[in-house]
């Protein structure tokens, strides 16, 4: 989750992430070299006398010109390589994947339904809702949309999505009634939900903590109000999280 | 014809133009005065036949060197002088860095000028500045200082950049004093003891690159004392 302020990547939990920003750090180093090249000729071309001064050195400059084409197709070809590596690492599943969840989009919440088989062969499968917490005041007596203290406005759910940490699993997204777009970029992860459609996404996080997410694309009025919130875990505390007992704090 | 409007000189019964060569009048940047040729007072119609009877402009010569060539680009050039190839030989009045001679002279021949070109053919030593100057502008249109002062497009594009950058940041302050604090729900939450124990939760939960804050006691819960 990136602060008030921010204008670089926050911490990333899975290695899509990672390789994610390893691409655009490569790509910017790439675009500061053009944008200084570029700047620096055009100051040393306008910059003495009338623009017509030094005509004589850029009119047909076969040099030049050959330099100004095939120094940009060598960097589109870096450009192209990397990303092309990077779109089918984060596109790639591991296999067998431990878990499962469907993912539901309706307006405006989430639904979460989890499947697991664990080493004796038993079926664990159960679903929940998740909704952005908005008020700071209880509307009512049993109102679970309240902010605690310390809560993010607008990030915060009252029943975070849970996912084992160093466990390959697989995401399988939908909606209920418009597109949506699950969306985590602390794992890399942008998945559009479309009504009649399973979309599939790999899913490895490889650190415990929470992540947060928007819906990322657009539903209706309250499309800002469904927020998406991670919580990684530890495997046995996944495990316990599925057989719904009591986990110790 | 209409007093005073246009003096259109007849020439070998076909209508020309008086020249299109741009008269300077008034001051230069270096401060020189140039000869004011060619103005056009209100006159009426015998005295405007009477002075183009008296200066219609000479034709073109049919003897000399480049004879031929005034005979053709008499409309072009009117009747200034062909001093040299110019650019790719084409009569034209360029000026530019690489080819510092243009091909014909700025000017056309006026009564004012003709002493002085006779006097040019003589000793130099004998031309004062002012004549100096005089002729120069009759080849020349600006001097190579006058040439060479840069356009100031450095300064344009610094203009609009900071224009740009201005009207960002007058914006981005507008949006957080008007348009943040007008959702109720959230105002609470940019107090300082709930930023303090978001922090903590921030690092608890192990979601940013964050040092926290030396000055928040994050086990009791409120700022240190």
């Amino acid at each position: 989750m990136s602060q008030w302020g921010g204008t670089y990547y926050s911490m990333n939990f899975s290695m899509a992430a990672s390789l994610s920003k390893f691409l655009y750090e490569c790509i910017m180093t790439i675009n500061c070299f053009v944008l200084t090249t570029v700047v620096c000729g055009l100051v040393m071309a306008l910059s003495s006398g009338r623009v017509v001064g030094h005509c004589r050195k850029y009119l047909k400059n076969e040099l030049l010109e050959a330099i100004w084409t095939i120094v940009p197709a060598f960097l589109i070809y870096l450009i192209a390589s990397m990303s092309f590596y990077v779109l089918y690492m984060n596109g790639e599943h591991k296999e067998p994947t431990l878990f499962h969840s469907v993912i539901t989009g309706h307006q405006w919440y989430w639904t979460y339904q989890y499947a697991m088989i664990d080493e004796m062969g038993k079926f664990f499968g159960f679903e929940h809702d998740s909704y952005a917490l908005l008020n700071d005041v209880p509307s009512t007596s049993d109102d679970d949309t309240v902010l605690s203290k310390g809560d993010t406005y607008l990030l915060d759910v009252d029943a975070p999505f849970v996912i084992p940490q160093g466990m390959p699993g697989e995401l399988l997204v939908t909606s209920d009634d418009v597109i949506h777009s699950w969306s985590v970029p602390a794992l890399g992860i942008t998945v559009d939900a479309v009504p009649g459609r399973l979309n599939r996404s790999p899913i490895l996080a490889s650190t415990v903590g929470v992540a947060y997410g928007h819906c990322r694309e657009l539903c209706g009025v309250n499309h800002f109000m469904m927020p998406i919130c991670v919580e990684i875990v530890t495997p046995a505390t996944y495990l316990k999280f599925m057989k719904l007992e009591e986990i110790e704090e | 014809m209409a007093s005073g409007l246009l003096r259109v000189p007849v020439i070998l019964g076909r209508r020309t133009l008086v020249t299109s060569v741009p008269r300077l009048s008034g001051v230069t940047t270096t401060g020189d005065e140039v000869p004011v040729v060619g103005i056009q007072v209100p006159v009426t119609e015998e005295e405007n036949s009477k002075w183009l009877l008296e200066n219609n402009p000479p034709a073109p010569a049919k003897k000399g060197r480049n004879a031929h060539l005034r005979e053709k680009l008499y409309t072009v050039i009117g009747n200034r002088d062909i001093v040299g190839p110019g650019v790719s030989g084409f009569a034209e009045y360029i000026e530019a860095e690489e080819f510092p001679f243009p091909a014909v002279r700025f000017m056309e021949p006026y009564p004012e000028i003709m002493p002085l070109l006779e006097k040019e053919k003589g000793d130099w030593k004998n031309l004062s500045i002012d004549e100096k100057k005089t002729l120069y502008r009759y080849s020349y249109r600006q001097t190579l200082k006058e040439e060479y002062t840069p356009e100031g497009l450095g300064k344009r594009l610094l203009i609009g950049t900071l224009f740009g950058l201005s009207c960002t940041m007058i914006y981005t302050q507008i949006t957080i004093d008007y348009i943040f604090p007008w959702d109720p729900r959230a105002a609470r939450t940019r107090q300082a003891d709930w930023q303090g124990v978001h922090l903590g939760k921030l690092i608890a939960q192990n979601t940013s690159y964050t040092p926290g804050d030396p000055y928040w006691d994050y086990d009791k819960g409120e700022w240190r004392k």
